[in-house]
């Protein structure tokens, strides 16, 4: 945390002393007073509440979408051939310029919103899981068949298990992924959330809003990653006992 | 019979790994497999095994259904836990019961929450025999399973497997690098080059062998320079 201390503290003196004009940018302890009294007024957790929705739910759809890929993918030979070159365009198409096709076909309410955000967080988990699914080491494949696993046990006992390692890695990246297109998405017919109301404080000049809103999002991606960090830690623990 | 080949062949990339190999091992019987690397024993145990899909070939294999597989590494599932690695695949209602069970034949009583990297690799091969073991095998295949453990543990594991399949009773085909293993445990003793079964001798001795005792040395002979070792002098 040093790093981050520093740049506060050089940031508040060079306010303090006018180098740095409001205008340009706010104190960080205008800031802190301006999200307190957001939070006491209720409207930064209204926002707050707003922008999680969306980005949760298109968290959920793009988590469940890009496993189920990933599994379809890894576990045939067909699969691969007609999920993973698809897969593979989509992500070298930037999330947001789906967006003119998005309006058209979903138009401008939340249902665009959530389908490009879920577009956006599946890719991550799509690859890392998948990349999960083809590290699974071949002689625990043949194992399963020497014991005589059914399909079920085997997708049980060997595939999630041996994939969850990287479907971790990939949630890890899709959780702070799902905030990222809000901030342009909210811009778009939306009368709340977090980018909206940063949106809006450009227009009246407000950069302690906008510094509050950087800040919630700092927030959101710092927990999101430590939550999944936490649920790694409990799920692989088989990892940790020699070490620990 | 407990195994029964016909002429069987596989081939990889147009070389012949396995030439018409034909052979029959009653039930009950210990076979130790010897041979160099690259002489093809692997090939046959993991065709016997029915693990071999995709490879080309031919000729009959008539074994038991209820066949186990022992491995070189112990292939545990680095996330399962010990009981539940061995039975893993157990469709038995009281498979718990039996694992632990077999857990206690080997050993390793106690252990069964303990996860596979928190054993040694003498634990972990000796949870391996529990996993093989706990089936009730008719024929247990062992592809040097001992190779990896030093020669302290490997005698243990000798001991103990010799014990255990005095009380289980399965046909056993053992491949193995090491004469001396090969002469303590088996029953009879093949040895193999270029996929073919170049010798093939009976071991009669009572247990437990000894070197110098009785047929020991000779046979060991025999087997070194079938591998085209120059047997030393001791």
């Amino acid at each position: 945390m040093f790093g981050p201390i520093v740049l506060v503290v050089i940031w508040q003196f060079a306010s303090a002393i006018g180098w740095l004009s409001p205008k340009i940018l706010a104190a960080p302890s205008t800031a802190v007073v301006t999200g307190f009294d957001m939070l006491r007024s209720g409207t930064l957790l209204d926002h707050l509440a707003a922008s999680a929705g969306r980005a949760y739910l298109g968290l959920l759809i793009g988590t469940v979408t890009g496993v189920a890929l990933a599994l379809i993918a890894g576990l045939s030979v067909v699969g691969e051939a007609a999920i993973d070159g698809l897969v593979q365009i989509k992500r070298a198409i930037p999330t947001l310029a789906l967006i003119p096709l998005g309006i058209i076909w979903l138009g401008i309410g939340d249902a665009m919103k959530v389908a490009l955000i879920a577009t956006s967080v599946f890719i991550p988990v799509y690859i890392n899981t998948h990349a999960g699914l083809r590290s699974i080491d071949a002689r625990y494949v043949e194992l399963a068949r020497s014991v005589g696993l059914t399909r079920l046990e085997f997708l049980h006992r060997v595939v999630l298990p041996g994939a969850l390692p990287g479907f971790l890695t990939g949630l890890r990246l899709a959780v702070t992924t799902c905030w990222t297109a809000l901030v342009v998405l909210e811009q778009i017919n939306t009368t709340n959330g977090i980018g909206y109301l940063m949106n809006r404080a450009r227009d009246y000049g407000q950069t302690d809003v906008m510094v509050v809103g950087l800040a919630v999002y700092a927030i959101l991606g710092l927990a999101s990653d430590t939550a999944v960090r936490m649920v790694e830690r409990r799920a692989l623990v088989y990892r940790r006992v020699l070490g620990a | 019979m407990s195994i029964h080949l016909g002429n069987v062949t596989r081939r990889f990339s147009g070389r012949d790994v396995l030439e018409r190999i034909s052979l029959d091992v009653p039930a009950g019987e210990f076979v130790a497999l010897i041979g160099r690397s690259g002489s093809g024993k692997t090939t046959l145990l993991r065709a016997i095994a029915g693990l071999d899909d995709g490879v080309e070939g031919s000729g009959e294999i008539e074994v038991p259904d209820n066949r186990s597989v022992l491995f070189q590494d112990s292939r545990l599932l680095p996330w399962l836990q010990i009981l539940p690695n061995i039975t893993l695949g157990l469709h038995a209602p009281d498979a718990d019961q039996r694992g632990r069970a077999a857990l206690a034949d080997v050993g390793l009583d106690g252990r069964e929450k303990a996860w596979p990297n928190q054993l040694s690799g003498g634990e972990q091969q000796r949870a391996a025999l529990a996993r093989s073991l706990v089936r009730h095998p008719a024929l247990l295949l062992a592809d040097e399973p001992f190779g990896a453990l030093d020669a302290m543990t490997r005698l243990r594991m000798h001991a103990l497997l010799f014990r255990l399949l005095e009380r289980y009773a399965p046909t056993v085909l053992l491949i193995t690098h090491d004469v001396d293993e090969a002469l303590a445990l088996a029953d009879r003793i093949w040895v193999m080059e270029h996929g073919r079964i170049i010798l093939d001798r009976p071991v009669a001795m009572p247990h437990p062998r000894r070197k110098s005792v009785g047929q020991y040395d000779a046979l060991r002979s025999e087997m070194l320079s079938a591998l085209g070792v120059e047997a030393e002098a001791a």
